[in-house]
């Protein structure tokens, strides 16, 4: 008999048996669909003792249709799908219509089996995209993804047709990541609409698009995309195995995919990049990159993320070189902004002020004068002040958001001040900070910032300058141990990759970008001919003749 | 070998960015001022006559790193001089190691409190820097190396942007005569130089992740160079700012320069920007010495992990570090009057005695390793 106090103990262990048995089975989870199994259930040739053990299994679930017709008047036969999944015009208006409708002669064939089922159907069925199934569970996994089944009395043998069609959120201008120039779609919800739109910027043989279903209860489609000319393979392999061992109830949204699959779990800094934009997935993949796409979310991951992607945004190589290099270069400053600001006025005003002008040191000793708290405390709270604002505007519908935002200015800006319960400068700087951390290009990388930003503020608070210093130091050697995928995640710039450069502190011209990364892309480094620098001719080209050298 | 427990490879690039990081961010702070004094307007001269006289070293350190490749020096010295009297010198190197880190913190504290934090607690400084080193150099060489990677443009660029904005108040006249008092205080210089030079011997402990072995020819080259140009720079820009009698009476000579940079009014006394750089190349140096102590204490012992002694030897050479010196003028004194000889001792002496030992004896099985 087990003893009663180590019941609450099993709560955390792992279940370790299932996980090898999930792990050991080949194909991984998308054999076990659908998820509880049904391998007791067995199809028998009898139409109505099938419908039975259906709507057994589905406990009479109101969107589940099932409807007997006979086939050319004579063959019994049912269909069965789900409502809203699949195309219920489709299927009254062709399929039934068409069945329904058949010789006479074909129904007899099918209830006296004078002829194959295989023959009789390709003669019947005026879909295309069908497909025999022969057990009771591909019956369920068929009709839980949209498609109808027929069912044939006396058969043991089931027909899908792909009938697979839900309404869904047209393609739509990327809301988190949207560019003055450069295209204008954006992924959605569903997989095969993501998948057509890579397909669409990349007709090749070479892109490879794998599927692979996680989740027991959700089975959710996950599609490993790649070009495999390009890709690592020792990379595909490790992310397979990485996303086989996920053994979870449900798959929401590709954060769920990234949380299970990165390489440090503990790190405050994001090691999966995740985009909307087909282009950012598309330029990627001709890196040498693998992207995944998940099904109802339009986000896509790009694995493996090194560092300097969170500083690159697709405009910047839509827009001129020099331009793009200009704003890689206030981004830079922005992150620092971002992340050490308040730190650095706190620890200026509190243990270097010989460092600041005599003029500007007095005027803002002059400000802080009457503020009640000391510099590290009057930045912790405003910091925590404007999160929570950010936070509220963020959350709340959008009409009361606006409202929030006033009140916060208002409150924050004017009535804080002219209280004298802050300093004027200090307003200034959070909001700068505020402002910075909104510059960054990827969201994913702000939070961390700003997550970081307390840390650094309270060391500031402690120890001035070298505290700001340890702090750097702890991040830098934190950066230098993360790895995504294999790949470091400081790279190029430690390890050293000079060739990699090109893009990042500066982005330098297209003509100049010959090479793909060196680690990512090593399989065919190179990208382009050497030579598309343009060089127009040198003379005016008003009489062509002249032209030339 | 046994022992050790570390997958990393480095290249010869960051194994001189190593050695550059072992001299110079004690070497610029506290160097200027010690040549100042014994080699007055010829300190500069003394930097070079040590460089030449590191060379040798240098030699040793390549010759040993080619011939046991993949091998430490805590490795091959069981190899050269057997079991017992290997571990013996690789014993002592560690407790060299250790009194090394220890001075290296004690400087470092006592730096930031008698510059620019003096009411905060010297201790506070070296268990933070302590702290942080531990977490680093828990991660292996190959983390230790890539943040040195990533301090090293700082660092160049911050020198060569202080030494740049001073250059209106150097005066050349400040360099004559030269060798007013003939070779003897420029000798007398250099040896105080070879303190600090000498900790190049480091490479030692980390030759075997060199990645091809060969490479160390070139870690060594460029090392030397690297540290014999910025310690040139530095102590040339002392002596041209300031003359060498003001120069002998700072103390942090190269803290002075930075206080003196004032950029349109606005920008001024940035020396507490040069502090935090610096604060970065101390840390990589602390990080790096307590990496090779602790696996030289692992090889020596033939423990299979390094990573558990990190802790302990951190806390040792903190504890070290305060009760090895009085005050900062008992620090100044052991840097300018024993630390040369002991260096001479340990730093030099013990690799050239084993690569002699190594010569003459001739021991087999040592391209045991060869990958």
């Amino acid at each position: 008999m087990p003893r009663p106090y180590r019941k609450p103990l099993r709560l955390f262990q792992r279940q370790k048996k299932k996980a090898s048995h999930s792990g050991g089975s080949s194909g991984g989870q998308g054999k076990k669909f659908p998820y509880p199994p049904l391998d007791h259930y067995t199809f028998v040739p009898d139409l109505k003792a099938n419908l039975e053990q259906l709507k057994e299994i589905f406990l009479n679930s109101s969107d589940v249709v099932k409807r007997d017709f006979l086939i050319g008047g004579q063959a019994k036969a049912a269909i069965i799908y789900i409502d809203g999944l699949a195309d219920k015009k489709l299927i009254e208006d062709t399929l039934l219509r068409t069945l329904q409708h058949v010789p006479p002669e074909l129904g007899r064939a099918l209830v006296e089996k004078t002829a194959p089922l295989d023959r009789i159907l390709e003669i019947i069925v005026p879909l295309a995209d069908v497909s025999p199934i022969e057990s009771i569970s591909d019956i369920v996994n068929h009709v839980l993804c949209g498609d109808a089944v027929l069912l044939f009395d006396g058969y043991t043998k089931a027909l899908a047709t792909s009938t697979r069609s839900w309404e869904h959120r047209s393609i739509d201008e990327p809301l988190t990541e949207s560019a003055v120039r450069g295209s204008r779609e954006g992924f959605v919800e569903n997989l095969r609409t993501n998948t057509a739109l890579i397909r669409r910027r990349l007709k090749t043989p070479a892109l490879r698009v794998e599927n692979l279903c996680l989740g027991r209860y959700s089975q959710t489609n996950v599609a490993l995309v790649y070009l495999h000319t390009l890709a690592d393979p020792t990379l595909l392999q490790e992310i397979r195995r990485r996303l086989e061992r996920i053994n979870i109830d449900g798959i929401l949204e590709s954060a769920y995919i990234e949380e299970l699959i990165e390489d440090n779990p503990a790190s405050p800094f994001p090691q999966i990049d995740h985009t909307e934009r087909p282009d950012k997935v598309v330029a990627a993949l001709l890196e040498g990159r693998v992207a995944l796409l998940i099904d109802n979310t339009p986000y896509a991951l790009i694995i493996p993320t090194v560092f300097i992607q969170f500083m690159q945004a697709s405009e910047d190589y839509y827009e001129r070189y020099w331009l793009a290099s200009f704003l890689r270069l206030i981004r830079f400053v922005v992150l620092n902004i971002a992340l050490l600001l308040p730190s650095i006025y706190v620890a200026v005003s509190t243990y270097h002020q010989e460092m600041l002008p005599t003029r500007l040191l007095i005027r803002l000793a002059a400000q802080r004068e009457g503020v009640p708290f000391p510099a590290l405390v009057e930045a912790l709270l405003l910091e925590l002040v404007f999160e929570v604002l950010r936070e509220a505007g963020v959350r709340l519908p959008r009409m009361v958001g606006q409202a929030v935002s006033i009140v916060g200015a208002l409150v924050i800006g004017e009535a804080a001040v002219s209280a004298g319960l802050f300093s004027p400068a200090m307003v200034i700087v959070v909001a700068l900070t505020g402002i910075s951390s909104f510059a960054l290009p990827i969201f994913a990388m702000a939070i961390t910032i700003r997550l970081l930003r307390f840390i650094m503020l309270i060391l500031a608070g402690v120890l001035g300058f070298y505290g700001i210093m340890i702090g750097l130091l702890a991040i830098l050697i934190h950066l230098t141990t993360l790895r995504s995928f294999g790949v470091d995640y400081l790279s190029p710039v430690t390890p050293y990759h000079v060739r990699d450069f090109k893009d990042v502190f500066i982005r330098t011209p297209l003509w100049a970008r010959h090479t793909r990364p060196t680690r990512i892309g090593y399989r065919d480094p190179w990208r382009q001919d050497t030579r598309l620098r343009p060089t127009p001719p040198k003379s005016s080209n008003q009489d062509p003749a002249e032209g030339g050298d | 070998m046994r022992g050790i427990r570390e997958e990393g490879f480095i290249h010869a690039r960051q194994a001189a960015i190593l050695m550059w990081f072992n001299v110079l961010p004690t070497a610029i702070i506290f160097l200027p001022s010690f040549l100042a004094k014994t080699a007055q307007q010829d300190a500069w001269l003394a930097v070079v006559v040590a460089t030449v006289l590191t060379l040798p070293l240098g030699f040793v350190l390549t010759w040993l790193g080619t011939r046991f490749p993949h091998l430490t020096l805590f490795q091959y010295s069981e190899i050269i001089l057997g079991r017992i009297l290997g571990k013996i010198i690789s014993t002592l190197y560690v407790l060299a190691l250790i009194l090394l880190n220890a001075l290296v913190l004690r400087e470092f504290s006592e730096f930031l409190v008698s510059a620019v934090m003096p009411e905060t607690p010297l201790l506070v400084f070296t268990v933070t820097l302590a702290a942080v080193a531990v977490y680093g150099a828990r991660n292996g060489i190959e983390v230790i190396s890539r943040s040195a990677e990533f301090v090293m443009p700082l660092m160049v660029l911050f020198i060569l942007t202080i030494l740049s904005l001073v250059t209106p108040e150097m005066s050349w006249r400040n360099l004559f005569p030269v060798l007013e008092r003939g070779v003897g205080p420029v000798l007398a210089g250099a040896i105080i130089v070879l303190g600090f030079t000498g900790e190049i011997s480091l490479l030692a402990g980390i030759s075997g992740f060199i990645n091809p072995p060969q490479g160390i020819r070139m870690s060594v080259t460029i090392g030397l160079l690297g540290v014999f140009f910025f310690l040139v720079m530095v102590v040339l820009g002392g002596v041209l700012v300031f003359g060498s009698a003001e120069t002998a009476r700072l103390t942090f000579v190269v803290f002075s320069l930075a206080r003196m940079v004032s950029i349109a009014n606005f920008l001024e006394r940035i020396e507490v920007l040069f502090m935090a750089i610096w604060v970065a190349g101390v840390f990589i140096k602390v990080m790096f010495n307590l990496y090779i102590a602790s696996i030289g204490v692992a090889t020596v012992m033939e423990l299979t992990d390094f990573r558990p002694l990190c802790a302990p030897l951190a806390a040792f050479m903190v504890a070290l570090s305060v009760l090895l010196f009085k005050n900062i003028s008992h620090l100044l004194f052991y840097l300018e009057e024993i630390m040369p000889v002991w260096t001479l001792l340990w730093a030099f002496g013990m690799p050239i005695f084993l690569a002699v030992v190594a010569a003459l004896r001739k021991p087999k099985g040592e391209r045991v390793n060869v990958r």
